[in-house]
């Protein structure tokens, strides 16, 4: 099943969605205009909006609101992928050329400036406090969460502490905030509010710590990029933190990145080899369910109802996905 | 000279605090201090001087447009050249360039969030919008001619301090800010200081740039002077006094 499944009685609203962040970004400049709308088009899961949209309608819902929401969420996200691709000289994203490589960083630089301002505009239409102390604070947290990421590249060892808190940065705590923000303009008690966030926490770690696996266990053609990507850029991942703990595999690494220019395929293809045989994609597996356990747990006392039901249904997508 | 004595102190305490929100352990380890732009700083500070606004908010108004100011001139920094690669992948400096102005940019959002000013933050991010629409077409060499070229060149560089002025009501002097900003980059730029002409990769004739820039800076000097309002002035007395003024912030 697809995880789009799940959700597949919200693609009315989704695609209002998809129709405001494409007029949000036709920017006067045709260049800044086609490569925000190339990025735009090249899809993606649309995950923040669909959480802003689930708790959304946990309470009072108003589309207006969660659109603004979901749109500029949806924006600073993409404003930090085309950012991202600059840092990593990305060539492909979701197997299509990324802005930085067809046109150059320039150009990447000004598109992405130009979503996040956009996003911004967008989001101040709505005047509540709250929305926007948890924002910017994600905000924040998310550029601190890069920062660290490349901090600690190439850094073996690293432990699961610094681990999570990175994923935490990157991914998770984009996901908590659309949580909170939709159960904020829908109106839930504080309560409720804090439960959601932490429900998008651990569905954000969980989801990552996956993506960090299938970066392994997954072909270029699902990818969109070549498998080990992560680890040929130096980000050490979940699985590699266990599978270094075993002598023979770290020595190998360190071997080899100690030599970077001589880096091959066929050495990354062994050591991907070599993660899979240690079992550390079945332990990362494992650390993923407990997050999702965890998600599922917290939101339990919420009352029964058909979007909360997809968020239990989210949790156990997530779990099952293989690529 | 005590009113000159009690700016300048105020402008190195406003400096401190900037630096202060921008800090980041790692970012200021591996690339350079973010440069503050002394003469914006001194522009945004004589526009609020006047301002009927709590000092507080005057001192968050200050410091947002300036990190957003540090932002963009920190995304300018990144390089467009292939020989700034290490040998496995874009260098540490260029990768933290990108990340530093982000972290800029979202100071901006948080500092005025914490005092719940969405309308400011509106302000800035269109100003911010307005900019990269223009620096894009300063890169496509989207101009006919070297008048183009400067007020595209005014949008890029006083769009955020003219958003300010319409904002805290001083909308008649736009057009002086921008003038005023346009002789301040064209000066930046003669006197070998990056600025958005940098940006311009095909060959700029710089000979009959500069003449064109000398010729044409002194129409607007003259419109400042014989024109100015209270605001010119007070920016003018700060002004003849800059050179030794920034040499002091800067220590």
């Amino acid at each position: 099943m697809k995880l789009a499944k799940t959700y597949s009685y919200l693609k009315k609203e989704l695609q209002i969605i998809e129709k405001a962040l494409g007029s949000v970004i036709q920017s006067e400049h045709p260049v800044l205009r086609n490569a925000s709308t190339q990025l735009l088009k090249a899809g993606g899961k649309r995950i923040r909006p669909v959480f802003v949209l689930l708790t959304g309608k946990l309470g009072d819902f108003r589309m207006e609101e969660i659109k603004t929401i979901a749109v500029s969420l949806e924006l600073i996200h993409m404003a930090t992928l085309v950012h991202d691709d600059v840092i990593d000289d990305a060539e492909l994203r979701r197997g299509k050329p990324t802005i930085k490589h067809q046109y150059d960083n320039r150009v990447a630089m000004y598109t992405g400036d130009y979503m996040l301002a956009r996003a911004l505009e967008n989001i101040t239409s709505i005047k509540m406090p709250e929305i926007h102390q948890c924002l910017s604070k994600a905000l924040v947290d998310v550029c601190i969460g890069e920062v660290e990421q490349i901090k600690y590249k190439y850094n073996w060892e690293q432990n699961l502490r610094i681990y999570l808190r990175r994923i935490k940065r990157k991914t998770a705590l984009l996901i908590a905030t659309s949580c909170k923000l939709g159960a904020i303009s829908a109106g839930l008690d504080a309560s409720d509010v804090r439960k959601l966030y932490k429900y998008g926490y651990y569905i954000g770690m969980s989801y990552q710590i996956i993506d960090d696996i299938l970066d392994f266990t997954s072909t270029e053609k699902q990818l969109g990029k070549p498998a080990g990507s992560d680890l040929r850029q130096g980000n050490i991942t979940l699985p590699v933190l266990f599978a270094i703990k075993e002598p023979i595999f770290f020595q190998e690494i360190i071997h080899i990145f100690n030599h970077p220019n001589e880096i091959t395929d066929e050495k990354i293809n062994a050591l991907i080899d070599m993660i899979k045989d240690s079992g550390a994609i079945e332990k990362s597996y494992q650390i993923s369910n407990q997050y999702l356990q965890k998600a599922l747990n917290i939101i339990k006392d919420i009352p029964d109802s058909v979007p909360k039901q997809t968020l239990e249904n989210i949790a156990h997508y997530i779990g099952k996905r293989r690529f | 000279m005590i009113r000159l004595h009690n700016i300048m102190q105020e402008l190195k305490e406003i400096q401190t605090l900037i630096k202060k929100q921008a800090h980041y352990h790692y970012l200021d380890k591996h690339i350079q201090a973010p440069n503050i732009d002394q003469g914006k700083l001194l522009l945004i500070y004589t526009l609020l001087t006047d301002c009927d606004i709590p000092k507080q908010k005057k001192e968050k108004y200050i410091m947002t447009t300036m990190l957003v100011q540090m932002a963009l001139d920190t995304h300018d920094l990144v390089s467009n050249n292939d020989k700034n690669h290490s040998h496995i992948g874009v260098s540490l400096e260029q990768q933290l360039l990108v990340l530093a102005g982000d972290y800029y940019s979202s100071l901006y959002y948080l500092l005025l969030s914490n005092i719940n000013d969405y309308e400011f933050i509106q302000i800035l991010a269109e100003a911010i919008r307005k900019i990269n629409e223009a620096k894009i077409k300063v890169y496509y060499q989207e101009f006919k001619n070297y008048e183009e070229l400067l007020n595209l060149a005014k949008t890029i560089e006083a769009s955020l301090y003219t958003h300010l002025a319409k904002y805290i009501g001083e909308p008649e002097i736009v057009s002086y800010i921008e003038e005023w900003i346009l002789i301040y980059t064209l000066k930046n730029y003669q006197h070998g200081k990056k600025t958005i002409f940098d940006q311009i990769y095909v060959d700029l004739d710089a000979e009959s740039f500069i003449s064109y820039i000398e010729k044409n800076m002194e129409k607007p000097m003259i419109i400042l002077r014989e024109q100015g309002f209270q605001f010119i002035r007070q920016y003018h007395l700060l002004i003849k006094h800059s050179q030794s003024f920034i040499d002091q912030l800067s220590n």
